[in-house]
């Protein structure tokens, strides 16, 4: 089920009303109803792997429990990496095992041996990594003493399995959403109102602008070779905005969805290509992930409490990590690898910290350094997409060697002005908004309320008449 | 909450109105143009047109890739040429098709590969506009699945009623507007315009759909029990696109042969070079429609056993 399908604009409305009116705010009920529904909303998918996520929540919940209650520090251990083990194992073969099996044959072949594994023939469950990370970081909690075990087992399958969060993120931390899922919850107005302009501002990001840009970028992508130069140039960059359409647009529906319910999930994206270094995008992109791998890699392994090496070090970890956590392909490690590089100078000089505030705070136009800095950004950033789209490293550096070619200075193909137009749209709108949770959070607040239902109306026109062609959110691979 | 839910219904009943509206406004003058508009016209071919005849059904792979006078001048039947566009999807095809077939006809089936994988037989956009704007009665013969196919589409459908460029912008492709056609129903106007194609499809990613095979089988059923003869054939299809989707058309061909169909050629045959294509993977230039009429000519002769014109 879609978050931009017709059914899941039945699906919400019934889960809506049931919750708000059929349980009489009756705490227990109204999580009852949210666990079914999110069982329900994941059985769409594929309701084989919905065992899968039941285990994963009663393994982490019972091993929490078993860890808390621990009478020695040696009982205490084996639980935790039982749960680590076993989390992890599930991720492995489901998501890594053939990457693995793979390379290691081609290896042994290179090395003139003959090697025939075993390979898996099973889909990827969806969302594996995202509830699998919520998983680990309650667990490593509990073992670190942060927090105490959910005892009540619904409330804890809520936290796991909330159904705007389940299949790509964000990755909550049980110190900032359990807490929510155990307290009363009153509807409130205004933020029913804000979490419906979200839901619809992700419509529009994800169907209109990632939905079209993704039709070009996958036109040149799929037959790299076929065009000039500069069209590879404009598919890469329609590639940066699909991708942060398409995730920005689901988390932005994804938060929206959680607020009607009276829930605040973790913000996931806070215009990241308005960025002027790469460590400020990474600050504002999928922050739940980055914060993720911060707080429960790199900090553990000494984070920038050591000397220079120490530093880089763990950046090179994390990112290589955090690109391999995306998938099992050498592209993703390419893509993390590159970022890695591309932040080395801000690690090396400490100044990873200079643009902790927001571009052009208070005023409307940015000053021409901020410009080229966020240019260069841009163009770091994409160049490491080519990577992240590409299937396979040979791939990428033909992309890129297209790129590098006399017919870069050729007029690009194929374009459609309306997408054009969309995009340039779209960005003044984003900048226009980057102060705000996202973009039209505060558009038309002092406007006449006809004003302002005009603007919305605008945008659900816009979304009908330029939609794309449907394409999967790209983060349920993950 | 009260104040919410009326603020939400008044919102949403706007919106429910003004696309009510835009669904029942009469088709727009730019719309009236589209090449979907020659059904009505096709449809009198399929009326008028003397036995024996050969009846070519398909996507736009058939009327952009057939010369229906050489038809006529290599075999003893009167063809036409139902092609029209593939999104409006194989099955309406076939059930629009069948009313009109008689005894003695040979109906030529041309799917294109995209046809026989996930949904795409049961129509897209264009589908939804041949119901609502082409046809008298909109709602005849209309099936479950294709409503569950198409009505994404009417909100865009809808909206595009409003849309200024309908009702003051005329200037669509000659060659994609209704009145494109021959007395055959061939799209003749591209001999005219060749654009290279720059188009390449990727691999189809949708399962195969064993019901469409099924779909075929119950149409060729009504076509024999009307004295006629069904045929199937492989469309011509640009060679980087083919290669792309390989497997899936070697799937295709397998399906057919392995169901009994009378099958004529095969698709290797017709992986044509992109210097023969037309704007997209499945449509020809003028001199890949002749190589295409020939060599089907030949295979009808040979395979089918029509007979040759004395």
């Amino acid at each position: 089920m879609l978050f931009n399908s017709i059914e899941f604009a039945i699906f919400l409305p019934i889960v809506f009303l049931l919750y708000w009116f059929g349980t009489r705010g009756n705490l227990k009920i109204q999580n009852i109803l949210l666990l079914v529904s999110s069982y329900y909303f994941y059985a769409c998918w594929d309701y084989r792997f919905l065992f899968l996520l039941m285990f994963s929540t009663f393994l982490d919940y019972f091993t929490g429990i078993k860890m808390h209650d621990a009478k020695s520090e040696g009982m205490k251990k084996f639980w935790f990496w039982l749960s680590i083990v076993i989390n992890l194992g599930f991720l492995g073969i489901f998501k890594y095992y053939n990457f693995f099996a793979e390379s290691l044959a081609n290896s042994l072949s290179m090395a003139g041996f003959k090697a025939d594994f075993w390979t898996l023939q099973v889909i990827l469950p969806v969302g594996i990594s995202f509830y699998t990370f919520h998983g680990l970081s309650y667990v490593i909690d509990i073992y670190k003493e942060r927090i105490k075990p959910e005892r009540n087992f619904v409330d804890y399958s809520v936290f796991v399995s909330f159904f705007p969060l389940l299949v790509a993120g964000p990755i909550e931390r049980a110190t900032h959403l359990l807490p929510q899922i155990q307290r009363k919850r009153e509807f409130n107005y205004n933020n029913a109102v804000d979490g419906l302009k979200q839901i619809l501002w992700g419509l529009f990001k994800k169907v209109v602008i990632a939905d079209n840009c993704a039709e070009y970028a996958n036109m040149v992508f799929n037959n790299s070779g076929e065009y000039s130069g500069s069209t590879h140039v404009v598919a890469a960059i329609f590639f940066a905005f699909q991708i942060y359409g398409d995730f920005s647009g689901y988390s932005d529906i994804a938060l929206g969805t959680a607020r009607l319910f009276g829930i605040d999930l973790l913000r996931n994206f806070s215009f990241p290509y308005f960025s002027r270094d790469i460590a400020e995008f990474w600050r504002r992109w999928h922050i739940s992930l980055s914060t993720w791998f911060r707080d429960y890699l790199y900090i553990p392994l000494g984070g920038s409490k050591g000397g220079n090496w120490m530093r880089i070090r763990n950046t090179f970890i994390i990112f290589i990590v955090s690109g391999f956590w995306h998938g099992a392909n050498w592209t993703f490690i390419a893509w993390g690898f590159l970022n890695a590089l591309f932040i080395l100078p801000s690690i090396i000089f400490r100044n990873n910290r200079n643009n902790l505030d927001i571009v052009a705070q208070g005023r409307t136009f940015a000053n021409f350094r901020e410009i080229v800095a966020m240019v260069i950004t841009f163009t770091l950033t994409v160049f490491a997409w080519i990577f992240f789209r590409a299937d396979n490293l040979t791939e990428a550096f033909q992309y890129i060697g297209e790129i590098f070619s006399p017919s870069v200075f050729s007029k690009p193909e194929n374009i459609k002005n309306s997408t054009v137009w969309l995009l340039v749209g779209f960005v003044i709108m984003e900048w226009l908004g980057r102060e705000e949770q996202y973009a039209i959070a505060k558009t038309g607040h002092n406007w006449p309320k006809v004003l302002r239902w005009i603007f919305y109306y605008i945008i659900v026109i816009l979304i009908f008449q330029f939609r794309g062609l449907s394409q999967q959110f790209i983060y349920f691979q993950f | 909450m009260k104040s919410f839910l009326l603020k939400i219904i008044a919102f949403l009943s706007i919106l429910a109105a003004f696309l009510a509206l835009g669904t029942v406004l009469p088709a727009t003058p730019r719309a009236k143009t589209s090449l979907l508009f020659a059904e009505p016209a096709k449809d009198s071919l399929l009326r008028s047109v003397p036995s024996p005849r050969l009846i070519l059904v398909g996507g736009s792979n058939v009327s952009m890739s057939i010369d229906s006078q050489r038809l006529k001048d290599s075999l003893p039947y009167n063809p036409i040429n139902t092609g029209i566009h593939a999104a409006i999807g194989l099955i309406y095809m076939l059930d629009h098709t069948i009313s009109f077939v008689r005894k003695g006809d040979v109906v030529i089936v041309i799917p294109e590969y995209d046809q026989l994988f996930g949904n795409f037989a049961y129509g897209h956009q264009e589908l939804l506009r041949t119901f609502l704007d082409v046809r008298a009665t909109p709602l005849d013969s209309i099936r479950w699945k294709q409503i569950s196919n198409t009505y994404e589409f009417i909100p865009g459908y809808a909206v595009s009623k409003f849309a200024p460029s309908e009702y003051f912008r005329k200037d669509g492709d000659a060659v994609y507007l209704r009145d494109a056609f021959n007395h055959y129903g061939d799209s003749y106007k591209r001999a005219e315009k060749m654009p290279p194609n720059e188009l390449v499809f990727g691999q189809i990613d949708t399962p195969f759909n064993p019901e469409i095979i099924a779909e075929i089988k119950t149409f060729e059923k009504k076509v024999n029990a009307k004295g006629a003869k069904m045929i199937l054939a492989f469309p011509a299809f640009e060679e980087r696109s083919f290669d792309n989707s390989a497997a899936e058309i070697a799937q295709v061909e397998q399906a057919y042969r392995n169901n009994g169909f009378i099958v004529v050629g095969n698709p290797t045959k017709y992986r044509f070079p992109n210097r023969l294509m037309y704007d997209t993977p499945y449509h020809l230039s003028a001199e890949g429609v002749s190589i295409r009429t020939q060599m089907l000519i030949k295979e009808l002769i040979e395979e089918a056993h029509l007979k040759r014109h004395e």
